[in-house]
Order: C-alpha cells, then sequence, then structure tokens
C-alpha cells in the first residue's frame, strides 16, 4: 500500500498545534518519524495515548493526534504504567528527554523493566537540559561546558543503551533522527513488541549544545554489525560498552507483561468466585 | 514507686454483687513479639461475638523485635465513644509494661502480672495479682505456646462471662488448624478459668445486650478499604508507610476479587503517578501513605488540581515531623494536605470521624473526586487505622456511589473544549477511546481547549473555574460536620477527625455536672464550611479548637479564613486527648 493509499497518512496524526520547538531542532526528525509510525500501523488516534515528561521533548504529546497528558517532570513512565494497567487495549507511548529520564526519571526505569507493560518509550537524547536554556544533562560528556558547569563538567556521563540493558529492559534500541527511513522502521518495530520498549533517540540541540551536534554525531553515528543477534543480551551489552556509537535493536526478548499477568491473576481470582466479582457485603464478617 | 502497698488479695465472695460493670477497660502490655495484641484481640472478638460493644486501642512499638506493645480492650454493653482513660485492669507479660503502664490503672484498680516475667510488678499496685500464665499453659498442654489462652480464660473468668459459651467459641475459632491445637487450647482456656476462680478477684460485667442489630468488628484501615471499593475504587497504586500499609496489604487481596487492580510502586511518587494515569483512563484510583509520604505527593497533587483528574490520596497520619514516631498518633499533616502543592491548588479534604464512618467516607471521597475532577485527600490517623471496633454492619444495598456521565462521540463533535467554562465550573470529560474526543491533558496552565496559554486573563478565569468546582461541591456536600448545640450551652468546642468520640465523652462528662456544652466536629475540612462554622459560634462566649497537634493546624485555618477568634487548645502527647482532659480545659477555658 502507498502512503497515499492509507486510510490514516502520516498529516492525518497533526494536532493542529504548532511545535514550539527551535527551527533546524532534532525533534522534528522524530515528531515525522513518529507521524509516520502511527500511519504505517494505522493506529487509531482514539485508542492512542501520549504520555510526556517535563522538557522541550515532553511538549511532543501536544503535537499528536491522541489523548495526550503532559504530567510532571520524570514521572512519564509510571503515570503511564497506570495508564495501561487501567486502560490496557489502548496503544501508549511515553516520551521524554535524556533530563526527565536519566535524572529525576532514571529510578523508575528498572521497575518499570520488571513490570514490562506493553509501553513504548522514546528517549529523546541532546545531552543538554534545552528548555530551561542549557544546564547540563546526565548525558553531557565530561569537560562539556554548560550554564551549569562553566568550567567544564566534573561528573561522569551516563550511557542509557548500557543502563537500560542492564536493567533488563525487553526491547533496546538506539536511534538518531537524522536518519528517518531507519528511526521509523526501529520506531514501527518498537511499537509493534509486546512489552517495554525504549529507544534512545539522539536528537540534538541546536540552540544550547556546541559540543554533541548534528555535525559530531554525523562522524560517529553507525549501524550496529549486520551479525549482531539481537536476542543475545551479552553481544548488545558489549556492543554498547564499545564506545561506538551504534544505532539499531540492539536487543529484544518477548516476555510476559504484567498487564498479561494481572490478567491471569484475576481470572484464577475470579475463577474461585464462580466467575464473578465479589460482593461488597463479602468484605465483612458479621458478629454472631 | 512506694505510692502504692501490697496488700492480700480480695476473696471473690467478698466482692461480687456490689461490683458489676457496665463499663471495663482491660490494658495488656509485653514486649512486642509475644503474643500480647493478639491475645488482646481474642478476647476482644469473643466479647464482640457475645454482642458486647467493643472498642480497642493498641501500640506497636517501632521496632521489629522487642520494644512494649500494647492492648486496650474496653467491653461495654452500651456503645462505646472511646478507647478510655483508666484501666479496670492491667495485665502485664514484663516488667517494662508495668513500668510504663502502672500510671494507668484506675484507684482501686488491678494489676494481673506474671511473676515470672515480672518479678518487679508486686511493687507497684496496691492490688496485684500473680498469673504465673507460661506455667498453667506448660502443665495444662505441654507446652507454653497456649499461654494467651490462659490469659484469655483468667480474664473470662474475672469478667462473669459464661465458660462454655465462651470455650464453645475458642474451639470453632481455632477448629481449622486441627484438633490438636483445638484440645490444647481447650485445656489451657480452662487451667485460666479455674485458676482465676481459685485465686483472682472479680469483675463482673453486666450482661450482654440482645442481639438487635447486625455488628462487624474492624480496624479503621480496613473499613476505610471497604469503603473505597463500595465507592466503586478499583484501582490502587502505594508504598509501603506506617501505619498505612495495610490499606495496600487489603487492597491488594480484595481489588482482583472485583476485577480491579493493586499494585506496589517503587516509591510514592511512582505511586501517585500510577494512579493520575489510571484516573486519566477513567478508572476511580486510589493511594495511601502517611506524612512523609504525601510529603513526597504534593507535586502531582498540583497536577492533579490542574489538570482536572480525579484523585483519592489518603493519609493515615502519624507523629512527625520528619521520620517522627511512626507508631504514635497524632493529627499534624493538616498544614501539609491544605497549604501543601505549589501554587492555589483548589481540593477536597475530608477526616473521617470513627471507625465506622471511615467506611461511608471513603464512599463519599470516591464520589467527589469523580463528579468535581479534583484531588480529594482523606486524613485518617494512628488511632483509626488500628482501633478496632464494632458497628452496625454497613449497608452496601444503600445507592451512595455516583455516576459520571463521560462525553461520548456524539457529544464531543464540533468545538470540543474539554475544559469549558461552566456555572459550576466541572466540564464535561471524554475518555481515551472516544472517537473524536482527543485532547491534551497538562499541568501547564490550559485554555478551554486544554492549550497551553499563559495570559492573565485566561489564568484568571481558569483559576475562578477551578475553585468554582469547590464552592459547587461545598453546596452539594451533606455532612460537613456533626452539630451538637444545647440550649443554654456558653462554650463550645471545635474538633475534626478521630477525636470525635472523645469529645463526646467529654461533653457527655459535663452534662452529667449540669455543664452543657455545644460541639462540632467537622469531616470537611476543605473546602472550610465557614457558614456552618460561623453559624456554630453565633451566641457562645467562647469556642475551643481541640487537636492532636503542636502548633494548632485548624485553630489557624478557621482564624485565617473566618476571621474568627477561637481558642485553640493542641497538644501532641503521641496517644489520643483523654474525655476526662478534655472536659477539665473547657472548664478552665469558662472560669
Amino acid at each position: 500500500m502507498t502512503t497515499t493509499q492509507r486510510e490514516r497518512p502520516a498529516t492525518s496524526y497533526h494536532s493542529g498545534l504548532k511545535p514550539v520547538w527551535c527551527p533546524g531542532c532534532g525533534d522534528f526528525g522524530a515528531l515525522s518519524a513518529f507521524y509516520e509510525t502511527l500511519s504505517r500501523l494505522d493506529v487509531d488516534p482514539k485508542d492512542l495515548a501520549i504520555v510526556s515528561g517535563i522538557g522541550c521533548s515532553g511538549r511532543f504529546s501536544h503535537f499528536v493526534k491522541g489523548y495526550g497528558f503532559h504530567c510532571v517532570h520524570g514521572r512519564a513512565l509510571p503515570t503511564a504504567t497506570g495508564l495501561k494497567l487501567a486502560r490496557p487495549e489502548l496503544t501508549v507511548v511515553v516520551v521524554g528527554g535524556d533530563g526527565d529520564g536519566m535524572a529525576i526519571g532514571g529510578g523508575h526505569i528498572p521497575h518499570a523493566a520488571r513490570r514490562n507493560p506493553d509501553l513504548l518509550y522514546i528517549m529523546l537524547d541532546n545531552s543538554i537540559y534545552g528548555l530551561t536554556k542549557g544546564q547540563a544533562s546526565p548525558t553531557s560528556p565530561t569537560e562539556m561546558v554548560t550554564a551549569t558547569t562553566p568550567n567544564g563538567a566534573i561528573e561522569g556521563d551516563l550511557d542509557p543503551l548500557t543502563m537500560f540493558l542492564a536493567y533488563d529492559v525487553s526491547f533496546v534500541g538506539r536511534g538518531y533522527t537524522s536518519q528517518p527511513k531507519l528511526l521509523t522502521e526501529m520506531m514501527v518495530e518498537a511499537m509493534q513488541h509486546p512489552g517495554l520498549a525504549i529507544l534512545q533517540v539522539l536528537s540534538p540541540c541546536v540552540t544550547f549544545n556546541h559540543d554533541v551536534t548534528f555535525k559530531s554525531l554525523n562522524a560517529q553515528v553507525k549501524p550496529l554489525p549486520n551479525d549482531h543477534d539481537p536476542t543475545d543480551r551479552r553481544a548488545a551489552m558489549r556492543l554498547a560498552m564499545s564506545g561506538e556509537v551504534y544505532t539499531g535493536v540492539f536487543y529484544k526478548q518477548v516476555r510476559p507483561t504484567i498487564e498479561g499477568r494481572l490478567a491471569e491473576l484475576r481470572a484464577g481470582v475470579m475463577a474461585g468466585q464462580g466467575g464473578q466479582p465479589a460482593r461488597i457485603r463479602d468484605l465483612f464478617d458479621p458478629l454472631t | 514507686m512506694g505510692r502504692f502497698v501490697m496488700v492480700t488479695p480480695l476473696r471473690p465472695a467478698e466482692s461480687e454483687t456490689s461490683m458489676i460493670k457496665r463499663d471495663v477497660t482491660i490494658r495488656l502490655g509485653g514486649e512486642g513479639g509475644e503474643g500480647v495484641i493478639s491475645a488482646g484481640d481474642l478476647l476482644a472478638g469473643l466479647l464482640a461475638n457475645t454482642s458486647y460493644h467493643v472498642l480497642t486501642h493498641r501500640t506497636y512499638p517501632a521496632e521489629i523485635k522487642g520494644g512494649l506493645a500494647m492492648i486496650q480492650v474496653r467491653v461495654s454493653p452500651d456503645a462505646l465513644l472511646s478507647q478510655g482513660t483508666a484501666a479496670d485492669v492491667l495485665v502485664a507479660f514484663n516488667d517494662e509494661a508495668v513500668e510504663a503502664y502502672s500510671d494507668v490503672i484506675k484507684e482501686g484498680g488491678w494489676l494481673f502480672y506474671d511473676p515470672d516475667l515480672a518479678p518487679r510488678a508486686a511493687e507497684f499496685a496496691e492490688l496485684s495479682y500473680a498469673m504465673p500464665l507460661n506455667k498453667l499453659a506448660k502443665d495444662a498442654s505441654g507446652t507454653t505456646r497456649g499461654k494467651n489462652i490462659v490469659a484469655v480464660g483468667i480474664l473470662g473468668a474475672m469478667l462473669g462471662l459464661d465458660k462454655g459459651d465462651i470455650a464453645a467459641r475458642v474451639t470453632r475459632k481455632f477448629a481449622r488448624k486441627g484438633d490438636k491445637v483445638a484440645a490444647s487450647n481447650a485445656l489451657c482456656l480452662e487451667a485460666g478459668w479455674q485458676f482465676a476462680a481459685d485465686h483472682l478477684p472479680r469483675l463482673p460485667l453486666a450482661p450482654a445486650p440482645p442481639a438487635d442489630q447486625t455488628r462487624v468488628m474492624m480496624n479503621g484501615n480496613a473499613a476505610l478499604s471497604a469503603g473505597a471499593l463500595a465507592g466503586n475504587v478499583r484501582f490502587m497504586a502505594g508504598y509501603p508507610i506506617t501505619p498505612a500499609s495495610g490499606i495496600l496489604e487489603y487492597m491488594a487481596a480484595q481489588l482482583p476479587r472485583f476485577g480491579g487492580i493493586a499494585m506496589q510502586a517503587e516509591d510514592e511518587i511512582a505511586a501517585l503517578a500510577a494512579c493520575l494515569g489510571a484516573s486519566f483512563g477513567g478508572v476511580r484510583a486510589i493511594t495511601a501513605t502517611s506524612g512523609p509520604g504525601l510529603s513526597l505527593m504534593v507535586e502531582q497533587i498540583g497536577l492533579s488540581a490542574m489538570a482536572e483528574l480525579p484523585l483519592v490520596i489518603v493519609d493515615v497520619q502519624r507523629g512527625g515531623p520528619s521520620t517522627g514516631l511512626p507508631t504514635k498518633q497524632e493529627q499534624s499533616d493538616l498544614h501539609l494536605a491544605y497549604y501543601g502543592a505549589a501554587g492555589d491548588v483548589p481540593k477536597v479534604i475530608l477526616a473521617p470521624l470513627t471507625v465506622e464512618d471511615c467506611f461511608y467516607t471513603a464512599v463519599d471521597a470516591a464520589n467527589a473526586a469523580e463528579t468535581y475532577q479534583t484531588p480529594v485527600i482523606l486524613l485518617s490517623d494512628t488511632t483509626l487505622a488500628v482501633r478496632t471496633q464494632t458497628f452496625p454492619m454497613p449497608d452496601p444495598a444503600v445507592e451512595r456511589v455516583t455516576a459520571f456521565a463521560y462525553a461520548e462521540t456524539e457529544d464531543v463533535q464540533g468545538d470540543w473544549r474539554r475544559y469549558e467554562d461552566t456555572p459550576t465550573g466541572v466540564s464535561r470529560r471524554s475518555l481515551p477511546g472516544t472517537d473524536g474526543g482527543m485532547h491534551i491533558v497538562t499541568g501547564l496552565e490550559h485554555d478551554e481547549y486544554g492549550h497551553a496559554q499563559y495570559t492573565g486573563t485566561n489564568h484568571e478565569k481558569m483559576h475562578a473555574k477551578r475553585y468554582r468546582k469547590l464552592t459547587s461541591f461545598l453546596d452539594a456536600f451533606a455532612r460537613p460536620a456533626e452539630i451538637h448545640k444545647p440550649a443554654g450551652a456558653r462554650i463550645g468546642v471545635i474538633g475534626w477527625g478521630s477525636t470525635y468520640g472523645t469529645i463526646l465523652e467529654a461533653r457527655a462528662q459535663g452534662e452529667q455536672t449540669g455543664l452543657p456544652v455545644a460541639h462540632c466536629q467537622l469531616r470537611l475540612i476543605s473546602p472550610l464550611p465557614a457558614k456552618t462554622i460561623e453559624s456554630f459560634c453565633q451566641g457562645l462566649d467562647r469556642v475551643l479548637v481541640i487537636e492532636e497537634n503542636y502548633t494548632g493546624q485548624l485553630a489557624g485555618i478557621i482564624r485565617a479564613q473566618t476571621g474568627l477568634a477561637v481558642h485553640s487548645y493542641a497538644r501532641s502527647p503521641c496517644g489520643p486527648l483523654t474525655p476526662e482532659e478534655i472536659l477539665a480545659r473547657i472548664k478552665e477555658a469558662l472560669s
């Protein structure tokens, strides 16, 4: 089916609100890839929920036609988990940045991994805090000069991908907004993955980050080796720790989701009650 | 020490007829982990099942092993209002309990002690009696495991209960543990009963009332949880914290039976986030915590108010500040609940008055949250959480759950505005899955469409809309306070939440001495029912706001919101206030 034959072309997912990002911002590429992904999968906007955090990337939910929830800084993952548990039939996507996801929000990632809800989490990584005008982020390289590190950053930088693999997230990938075709393909695959899929999407900030730029990334980014087996977590870890900036699907494994296990648990409990929900009076032990 | 002198025990025959009591309070104390509290619970359950009114009060030690555990069982053929101030009997399993609680014994009251574990007990009380629990259990059943049952037998005989009836109930209660345990317990019960008959005085209890209503006995955490389920809550995310963990545990067991979901989150922030997510999806959601957890949650309470998403947050208050006194009573989170989040945050705050009221107020909270699309903070406390009390079985047949009509596809055609300004302040709302109803929900200030908007005109308009919802709720809410204003009362008392029963008892004591006291117990604190309070204060010479915190938090709010010159009696004694103390303070205020 060509794009013109699709029922829901990519443009049909525009919310009508104009993105507030700086011209040339990497996030535009991520947004386009996302519209295209939704179109290819023919997602019905009424069943699409986007939960986003705080930051330039967090405004993402305002620009996509669907049910958007722009919540507080760092808490999009547990918010989306609660939503998915309550409404498992919805397509739930989480979007946030490297500050939202790896600083204030970092503590929620391992627990999301343990639960493995069927969510797609797009982490737009520009190695800076853009919305607040240029402070260092956990992925800013050491020695980088920023608004809060005027003499150069003295802390080490985190590698999100290695951490996702260490936490045993069930689908881990890295993309680059300058490679829209590859990014879209990976988003489609991630969205179809029945479990937690986290994509670190390199998305340079053209206004505040003068060190990690399209130019510097173009020189570094390369695809994962052809022979990489994405079901091999150790191999994925080695590639993540290699110092190269590989793009592609590092790791994937299908395993039970928390909503699936909850449904089983509930079915079991219900079966023990003759298939009917309990009644309020069942909660009380009348005194005799 | 030195205050009392050891005398020879009263012989049962001398005391029998003159001492029938309508109200007996028994306190049991001992080392944590020794079964002290389960002995008290067993006695309380037996009494409740024989249609007495029972109210228990307990404190757990803050640590897992060691420390002092205490349970107080108050029993009467009449309805009980509070845990009782002084004990007719103190049952001490160790020296520490004697030292800590001998002051609680009434004048003329008794101390029963285990001579092996509390050898110094005899020094502490005028009327003290040895009860060798371990020895009696061992001799009767071959093991000391049943010493709790020995204690129950002793107390049963002392209270003049029907032995056959109690024995049958104990057997039934332990039947599922097998014949051996049941037989062993029967022997222990008999041994205790016989020992009491031979050696201990009687404190006969007036006969049980006729069983004219179906009652239950549960603690406040359980009553609140059952109320949430009755209120159609089907999602809970929580994090363990004393004294609220019981709510998460109860819901983890019960929610799946109702087709709902309970989850333990990684922290309180994640718990509240998950609740907001579920609420966004249209499911009634609740979390439960204590002061330190509520402190972490205030940011998202602001989000709930700004995004107009329903949310119920239970705070089971404990001693603060900071880690404070995790197992002690206090009512000191009111300011946190009222003022805590950043900005001007409209919210509902409810405080249940009794264990029974925990059930009905939880239903009110769930309804208010969804109907007015608002955060609702339910302030319970340690006293209510762990107190077990007999009360009439809640009637779930009463239609108390209000259904909220969500916008369907036909409603959202054309110019769909999720945050449309309306006379009540409440906007229509479409849930995910509704065709055409898509919109953005954000913590940013927004216009009627939900789009981020930063002008002053819009901001003030949206503030007005959000606060108007509270006014609409206040106009509709049927039970903001319980008020009693007797003719001739010159002084009034305002309390909130769990001090209700204690103040009722103080009032009753006052009325017995010819002192009428007006009483207003607030169940609703935000929006503050100012007109109710103003009307209550009219004609009174003095109004005293009574609460269990150090800074007089409710008094401060009332003064700020109404300008009324109320007086404050605020104390934080790590336990509930007593009726006697309240009455003394009232009399002092009058002079």
